[in-house]
């Protein structure tokens, strides 16, 4: 068995490697991570010099690498400096003296370009010593939890393990950590799933205190802070990490900081150990721009590429018409705001990522210039998909020269694509419940670095990303969705909405031709397979919430769906990055990711509206699920407001439990960055108040008590004991979400009212929820 | 017949927000010219190293009256400051005496992004400016930047031959230099309210710097 996790210490190396019954270590002297500087010749003869003398130094030497994709694409390598460190923590420290001091003292600024660099420890290690950290049996892993407030008290006596109180009874901080330590020398863990990261430092620290000399969460004693908290802004978003830790012999797992525990589990955790080379912990933490950075870097790494620190490479000079062409977003189709009947969805699987892989999109292979031939397996430069033997090669509306020869980001993403076709097929096949949850798990995580291979490819700090391929693959994405509108409006269908990848069609004739045929004759033709992605008996679009119709009178009929010409060239629109949405002329804007349908075999599909969205009490969200059902029972909006004017009813009584009225907000800033007296604002001053820490990109969950109270009067926490709620406020959140839903059938906020007021007897209907 | 005479060397506009299209009137008029004068076609003129995405082609169509008046011109577009500084290298491979025109605006900007360390943000840009200010001198063409940020067109200003202020005013954007007014229009929304003889009188109050200092490399050096 290879190791599965590591220690970096004082120049070594302690690799843990897993044995049947617990871990082993094994300490590595030897190890000289190292760095790689390009430049001019003499530049790096100078700095080679310079260096000799530095004890952070254990040696350099002339190598020949590929500095990025096109070098290694064209056959090219570089002479550039290899630097060999004593110590694996001190590689960005040398990295900043050769550009903040060596480069400035004797060079113009942007002489060293560096590589290998900011890799972490453990995921270096592995790709120099050529090691698959993959655990090579089951893990044993304990869960370790502690609520926030008890975190904040440093209240260890209320510690969980497994998700079982250690000692409810006592109370007593030395008995509950006595327990926590006899059951870490029992059960002997390979992977501590800790609720907070702070709880390391925490129990290291009270069980020293108390004099608990064998209490200990390693393998051996002793912990490590590996890295200190931070705040960063990601897409425009804050994002909080919180401070990272180490103990020996054993792999963390902070579930408040880990987007693969949360979304896919141990068992997504583990395989994409194996697809990124990331050890376990690292893996844990990684984002899923980390996590296909690592796997990148691998892949390069095989073709002799190294990983740049920063991002240097520009995009090439182009015309304006290029950019034009180039700078529009994914295509997307107006929906039809309104109710519509017999809807089906089918979707384009894994659009990116096919793209990329079935026409060899890859930062080396656009423009590259290289002289071998074009590539001629896609679709065509001349505007259309279905010609297939004109294909020529070229990146459609944009005329980039797509090259034949074994793409990078191919190699990246192909074997995902497979894995996930291998689950999807093994689940499809009914296996038994464990065996379906690990396939669910593994398939959903390799799901999100799908999803986000191709924005990153846009990402400014992608180490490998490239402007113009992020441009081929929209093209192409493009050119795809043009083709099957075509196709399926021949063969009788009519798009009611489309969103890059996904199609909602509806029969435009009595007797189109079956979709499953059309499906697969597009699929055949643009080389990715166009799925079905069920059936709906019927499919609402949502307007706008600014275009609901403020002019809608009461006792109007349902209006009709917005009847549009399956013809028109308005059914298909660019996304205009300025203007959001493209919209339909006449009737209502449809908002482009809001709707909701009943699936033919039961259930709702919801999109973009309240029940969707994180921060929706419960009880909203229960509210608006009722409404949905209302609809589908009677297809009539007044039976709808029934519903409502029961679920106001139920509220304005103060029936409601405040537990179902929590909200969940998640923070942009810290607490004095805030110049608005919002409710996030007065929930963040009473956690403040009771000393726990919310950074950005933390969440916050409150009640509102008052809204009309001043400051932090108009909320109260979960933990404090609440016994009232605000009923005006939540009604409106409930009509709102009750608009929602009655929006597409032309009902707006007054008309719900104005139907509320009027106080006739309720329908049957009304009770049966 | 709009006549526009840019003088060679680095102009530094200073603009008031890095949304401001005040330099894409600029380069549509100039590109324009030289397409009546006959003198376009020859391949690629003008570069344009863009930031902050200002390189925004429908401004650019919106500026002329054919889309032909654009195609002399080459631009590529810069995330990051290290990719900026690499394209103001390429510039340098990339031109020659044909070169008409370089626009960079945003020049400073990407360089206060905090994904460059701090000992390097000065140097960095500092090598950007000389080159192009360098290049303004070797070719003999104008080099038109921008920046809406004022500690920053301060730096720039030290390689700049001259410098358009443009200060927002109730009326709209006042054009200076050195604290000279010299607007005769005022842009209203998003469109120019004067003719263009306005910037033939805009350009003909730049102050020019000393001769002989500009020729001096060696005291330009000590003084930066």
């Amino acid at each position: 068995m290879s190791p599965y996790t590591f220690e970096f210490e004082d120049g070594t190396v302690r690799e843990w490697t897993l044995t049947g019954d617990g871990a082993e270590p094994r300490l590595v002297e030897d190890y000289t991570p190292s760095l790689f500087v390009s430049g001019p010749d003499d530049a790096l003869v100078d700095l080679r010099a310079r260096l000799e003398d530095d004890p952070k130094v254990d040696a350099t030497d002339r190598e020949r690498w590929a500095t990025d994709l096109h070098q290694a694409h064209v056959g090219d390598r570089s002479r550039v400096l290899r630097v060999d460190l004593e110590r694996v923590d001190e590689v960005r420290t040398l990295a900043r003296e050769i550009r903040g001091v060596h480069e400035r003292e004797t060079h113009a600024p942007g002489t060293f370009r560096l590589f290998d660099v900011d890799l972490e420890p453990g995921v270096r290690y592995c790709l120099d010593e050529g090691i698959d950290p993959t655990p090579g049996r089951e893990l044993r892993p304990l869960r370790i939890e502690l609520s926030e407030p008890a975190l904040a008290d440093g209240d260890v006596a209320a510690l969980r393990l497994d998700g079982e109180p250690i000692d409810e009874r006592t109370g007593d901080p030395a008995a509950v950590l006595r327990t926590l330590g006899r059951r870490l020398v029992r059960r002997d863990p390979d992977v501590l799933v800790v609720s907070h990261g702070e709880l390391i430092p925490l129990i290291e620290r009270r069980a020293a205190a108390l004099g608990l000399e064998g209490v200990r969460l390693g393998r051996l004693p002793g912990w490590t802070q590996l890295a200190g908290e931070n705040t960063y802004v990601s897409y425009g978003r804050a994002g909080h990490s919180p401070a990272r830790y180490r103990v020996p012999g054993r792999a963390i797992v902070d579930t408040s900081n880990s987007f693969l525990w949360n979304q896919s589990g141990l068992d997504g955790l583990q395989y994409m150990v194996e697809r990124t080379g990331r050890p376990l912990q690292e893996a844990a933490w990684g984002s899923i721009g980390t996590l296909l950075t690592s796997r990148q870097i691998r892949i390069a790494r095989d073709r002799s590429v190294l990983a740049p620190w920063n991002k240097w490479e520009p995009e090439s000079f182009t015309d304006v018409r290029t950019l034009h062409a180039a700078d529009r977003g994914g295509f997307t189709f107006a929906p039809e705001v309104g109710f519509h009947e017999t809807v089906h969805a089918i979707d384009f699987a894994s659009l990116y990522p096919r793209i990329i892989c079935e026409y060899n999109v890859s930062p080396e292979t656009i423009d590259c210039g290289c002289g071998r031939p074009a590539a001629r397996d896609g679709c065509g430069g001349d505007g259309t998909v279905e010609t297939v033997g004109e294909r020529n090669g070229r990146v459609p509306g944009l005329g980039y020269e797509r090259c034949s020869h074994d793409g990078f980001l191919p190699d990246v993403l192909e074997p995902l694509l497979a894995d996930r076709e291998k689950r999807k097929r093994r689940l499809a096949a009914d296996p038994s419940e464990p065996e379906a949850a690990r396939l669910r798990a593994e398939s959903g995580a390799i799901k999100w670095v799908l999803v986000s291979c191709f924005g990153y490819q846009g990402y400014r700090n992608a180490k490998f990303g490239r402007i113009e391929c992020h441009e081929a693959i929209n093209a192409y994405a493009r050119e795809i969705a043009l083709a099957a509108k075509r196709r399926l409006e021949d063969a009788g269908w009519r798009i009611v909405h489309g969103i890059v990848d996904s199609l909602w069609v509806t029969p435009r004739v009595p007797d189109p031709e079956p979709l499953d045929d059309v499906t697969a004759e597009i699929g055949e033709t643009v080389g990715i397979p166009l799925e079905d992605d069920g059936s709906y008996e019927w499919v609402c679009f949502v307007p706008l919430r600014e275009s609901i119709a403020p002019a809608s009178e009461a006792g109007r009929a349902p209006a009709p769906p917005v009847d549009s010409s399956p013809d028109s060239d308005q059914t298909g629109t660019t996304i205009d990055p300025a203007t959001e949405a493209g919209g339909v002329e006449s009737g209502p804007a449809g908002a482009l990711t809001k709707y909701f349908g009943k699936r033919e075999d039961g259930g709702f599909t919801v999109r973009g509206i309240e029940l969707r969205q994180r921060s929706t009490p419960p009880f909203v969200a229960e509210s608006q699920r009722a409404f949905l059902e209302a609809l589908d029972r009677e297809r009539d909006p007044r039976a709808v407001c029934d519903v409502l004017g029961r679920r106001l009813r139920e509220l304005r009584s103060g029936a409601v439990d405040p537990a179902n009225l929590e909200i969940t907000k998640r923070i942009s800033r810290s607490l004095e960055a805030y110049s608005q007296r919002t409710h996030t604002v007065a929930a963040l001053e009473r956690y403040d108040r009771r000393g726990i820490d919310r950074r950005p990109g933390q969440s916050v969950r409150y009640v509102v008590v008052d809204d009309e109270a001043r400051g932090s009067e108009r909320v109260r926490l979960p933990f404090e004991g609440i016994r009232t709620y605000d009923e005006d406020w939540y009604a409106t959140s409930v009509i709102r979400a009750c608009e929602s839903v009655v929006s597409p059938l032309g009902w707006d906020r007054r008309r719900i009212r104005t139907f509320l007021r009027d106080g006739r007897t309720p329908r049957l209907s009304t009770f049966v929820e | 017949m709009r006549s526009l005479e840019l003088e060679s060397g680095l102009t530094l506009l200073a603009v008031p927000t890095p949304r401001s299209t005040i330099v894409h009137r600029l380069v549509c008029d100039r590109l324009a010219d030289r397409r009546e004068a006959g003198e376009s076609g020859a391949g690629a003129s003008a570069y344009w190293i863009d930031a902050r995405n200002a390189a925004a082609p429908r401004v650019l169509y919106d500026q002329v009256s054919s889309p032909g008046v654009l195609s002399d011109l080459r631009i590529a577009r810069a995330f990051t400051a290290y990719q900026h500084h690499s394209l103001v290298r390429e510039v340098t491979r990339r031109c020659d005496p044909t070169t008409e025109l370089l626009v960079a605006p945003n020049v400073a900007s990407l360089y206060g992004d905090d994904d460059l360390p701090a000992y390097e943000r000065e140097d960095l840009l500092a090598s950007s400016l000389e080159t192009l200010s360098e290049l303004g001198r070797v070719l003999d063409c104008p080099v038109v930047v921008t920046s809406a940020d004022d500690e920053r067109a301060a730096t720039i200003d030290d390689y700049a031959r001259s410098t358009i202020e443009c200060v927002r005013t109730r009326e709209g954007v006042r054009f200076e230099t050195d604290g000279e007014a010299v607007t005769t229009g005022y842009w209203h929304g998003t469109y120019w309210q004067t003719t263009i003889p306005y910037w033939v009188d805009c350009c003909g109050t730049v102050d020019r710097l000393d001769p002989v200092t500009a020729a001096d490399r060696g005291l330009l050096e000590v003084s930066a």
